[in-house]
């Protein structure tokens, strides 16, 4: 489970970027997370995987705290970027054996792993070229089966769509859906609502900073298009 | 004018404070401080090692009547700076750009990119130059006398000199990049072509005799006069500065203006050639079977820092010299051994133990290699995957202490050996300098990794920034060669009271316990210091 409780942060002591933000987030949760550009989607992600420090409150990754057992948490999580910057000098495998050593996962539950989404994304053919040589899309899908390769209780991922065909989305979701059927949960952030109405049991919309709907997406939307009700959330001053 | 426009933008993204220094000072006054200690401690040490040269030898040529050497060491040391320089960088300003996605799609002139990229080029070329050149002119102004007429010239020359040098390096860069990424080990090609040309150049101006005299650069003499005769623009530069010739100034400006106007024109289709074809990645399919290799956490990082070491190549150029020296060095001792045998005497008379040369080598050498004082800013744009994976902040830095450390140590202690051999070494002795070495180079990875946690530099365009300017590597090597004059220091005190090997001794554990202390501090500082980073 994810709780974050009362986190702020701000990055010039002045304007929040994420204001006293509270979510629990259960097993088998997929939480779509969505804000206008600026809003603090990025941050709130970076803050819960521990990449950036926060001001004030709690992120605990079930049980840890991210700041005070960051590794116990780390263990725990796998979080995706919007913009796929990895090791351009190494090799695919190269870098998907090393986030399999730094989570100590044995070479048979890896070489597994890897030959399972190296298929399911067609990517097993560039495996042992440079991350350099790939395009944008399959450095994505590096990234999603580097977070995959240690079967994590926890993904969070920020705009994981963004740079995927639609062939590799579908199956995205389709992976989303089987972690969470194992007791997983997801936290994404993305700004095609199509996808949270599709695939989210839940929602959180985030405005300047501050969560200012959150809860069930079917509750939220109610008979209105997710499009509407974020457009109006946003609207509001 | 979109020129200037231009200019201004790239001004500001390679010059300002933020992206030379890699951290707001404004927020740190300790690190403010540190750093003008360091700046100040480097254009010290610069001044009165190269500067007192040059002064002392404008003091001889002045009685000789013979000061324009010092405007063709002036010129010299111009060309040569700028062939470094222009080597290591051409291909990134010029072919190559990092923004070329950005500025492609806009409405500009190519040649107009293409001239403000050079324009900055230069600029970056300049401004090492004037550091360079600074004690030289002094020496030659304070001897000559100071005429404004004189000065006018020099100052309105000087940017004329490196323009022949660029044309020809930067197309040597281009080429070298061309001709290796063809290669699937492309990296290491272009490591290895970039040591030739590099060595290339240090063997040439190490061809200069240094036996005798009261002034090694007095040797030099010779060779210089006669290179004015080969490169005429030495002799038009030399003849307007010093005989206020004005036909050999117009002469300079010319003769190096239009073939770089001309350069930069015949160039320009080619730049966007080389940009365009840069953006397109071929994926190709590879059919090797993929091998799979489980290692230790601490055993995979140091695997990382290898494949970072061999893929960058101007990081292995530059934090790889030393090691080449080293065994180079070791190799030439076993050749050389009589002609080595035969001086030993002539400095054992001198009070120099042949232990101790051999000591300050190696060490110097140590001191060249800086690697953990960079290799946390080269996380770069990559830092977040350090950051968001279970790996304890200290064990990432003794991962990259540990690789500047198996990157010096072993081959320094081969090259022991070696010299230990030739030269006939006790075993005693051998295992006293082995003790020394050990500990210098501890404490010199030590201090790195402390250097860079406290400075790191994550936003660059160009791994060159991190490498070759950022306040990491500025330390780093000054730091590692600051830490000879301390052992120096030492020696020379201890060396009166007790038995040499005994003093050696001691520094070894003063600097086993500076490794201690900076090791400690890095241990216990990186959880806090990562956090607050956001790379």
């Amino acid at each position: 489970m994810l709780e974050i409780k009362g986190l702020s942060k701000s990055y010039d002591g002045k304007k929040q970027a994420c204001d006293h933000i509270d979510l629990q987030i259960e097993k088998g949760d997929i939480y779509g997370f969505i804000g206008h550009n600026g809003a603090g989607k990025t941050t709130l992600l970076k803050s819960i995987s521990g990449i950036i420090d926060f001001d004030e409150g709690e992120v605990l990754i079930d049980g840890f705290s991210i700041k005070a057992q960051p590794l116990e948490a780390k263990k725990i999580i796998a979080y995706i970027p919007d913009n796929p910057n990895i090791y351009e000098s190494l090799t695919g495998v190269q870098y998907l054996d090393f986030i399999a050593d730094v989570f100590l996962v044995n070479l048979e539950k890896r070489q597994r792993l890897i030959e399972k989404y190296a298929t399911m994304f067609e990517i097993s053919d560039a495996l042992n070229n440079p991350i350099s040589s790939y395009s944008h899309g399959m450095k994505q899908k590096i990234v999603i089966m580097g977070a995959l390769i240690h079967d994590p209780k926890i993904m969070l991922l920020d705009e994981p769509f963004v740079g995927l065909d639609p062939k590799a989305s579908y199956l995205l979701k389709e992976v989303f859906k089987e972690l969470c059927e194992k007791g997983a949960l997801i936290f994404f952030s993305t700004h095609v609502l199509e996808v949270v109405e599709k695939l989210c049991n839940k929602v959180a919309i985030i405005k300047q900073g501050k969560i200012v709907a959150n809860g069930n997406t079917q509750d939220i939307i109610k008979d209105q298009s997710l499009e509407h009700i974020f457009l109006e959330l946003i609207k509001e001053s | 004018m979109i020129y200037f426009r231009l200019l201004k933008v790239f001004l500001k993204e390679n010059f300002s404070l933020r992206r030379l220094i890699g951290t707001d000072l404004r927020k740190s006054k300790k690190k403010a401080i540190l750093l003008g200690a360091v700046i100040l401690y480097g254009l010290g040490t610069f001044f009165f090692t190269f500067g007192y040269l040059f002064f002392d030898l404008g003091k001889i040529l002045a009685q000789m009547g013979f000061l324009e050497l010092l405007l063709m060491y002036v010129f010299l040391y111009s060309i040569g700076v700028s062939m470094m320089l222009v080597l290591f960088r051409a291909n990134g300003y010029l072919f190559h750009y990092k923004d070329y996605e950005i500025l492609a799609p806009l409405p500009i002139k190519p040649k107009t990119v293409l001239f403000a990229k050079a324009t900055i080029m230069l600029l970056t070329i300049y401004f090492g130059l004037v550091i360079f050149i600074s004690p030289i002119a002094f020496a030659y102004f304070y001897y000559t006398g100071f005429s404004i007429f004189s000065f006018l010239i020099f100052l309105l020359s000087f940017p004329f000199i490196p323009l022949i040098p660029v044309i020809i390096f930067s197309f040597l860069s281009m080429l070298i990049a061309r001709a290796t990424s063809r290669f699937r080990k492309s990296n290491i090609l272009n490591i290895i072509l970039m040591l030739l040309v590099f060595m290339g150049i240090m063997a040439f101006s190490m061809s200069f005799s240094f036996s005798g005299g009261s002034n090694p650069l007095l040797n030099q003499q010779d060779l210089i006069t006669g290179m004015k005769d080969i490169y005429l623009p030495m002799g038009w530069f030399t003849d307007a500065v010093h005989n206020r010739n004005i036909l050999s100034f117009f002469l300079l400006i010319v003769s190096n203006a239009v073939p770089f106007y001309l350069f930069m024109i015949l160039i320009q289709k080619m730049a966007v050639k080389t940009n365009q074809k840069g953006m397109t990645v071929v994926t190709r399919k590879n059919n090797k079977p993929v091998r799979y290799q489980a290692r230790s956490l601490f055993y995979t990082l140091i695997i990382k820092e290898v494949r970072k070491f061999f893929n960058v190549p101007i990081y292995a150029v530059n934090a790889g010299i030393g090691p080449l020296f080293l065994g180079i060095a070791g190799i030439v001792s076993l050749i050389l051994k009589e002609k080595i045998l035969a001086v030993i005497p002539e400095l054992n008379a001198l009070g120099v133990g042949v232990e101790l040369i051999i000591l300050i080598f190696i060490c110097f050498c140590l001191s060249t290699i800086y690697t953990s004082a960079i290799n946390l800013s080269l996380e770069g744009k990559n830092f977040w995957i350090i950051k968001s994976l279970p790996i304890k902040p200290s064990l990432v830095m003794s991962a990259k202490m540990a690789f500047n450390i198996l990157l010096g140590l072993p081959i320094a202690l081969i090259c022991l050996v070696l010299f230990s051999i030739s030269l006939s070494i006790t075993l005693v002795n051998f295992l006293v300098l082995v003790l020394v070495v050990s500990s210098f180079s501890l404490m010199t990875s030590a201090l790195g990794s402390f250097v860079n946690l406290h400075f790191p530099k994550f936003e660059y365009m160009n791994d060159t920034e991190v490498v070759k300017q950022s306040v990491g590597a500025m330390i780093g090597v000054l730091g590692g060669m600051g830490f000879i004059v301390i052992n120096g220091f030492g020696y020379y005190f201890l060396d009166k009271i007790i038995s040499w090997q005994l003093a050696l001794i001691l520094i070894s554990v003063l600097n086993f316990g500076i490794f201690a202390f900076f090791f400690t501090l890095v241990e216990s500082q990186s959880n806090k210091l990562f956090a607050k980073m956001s790379g």
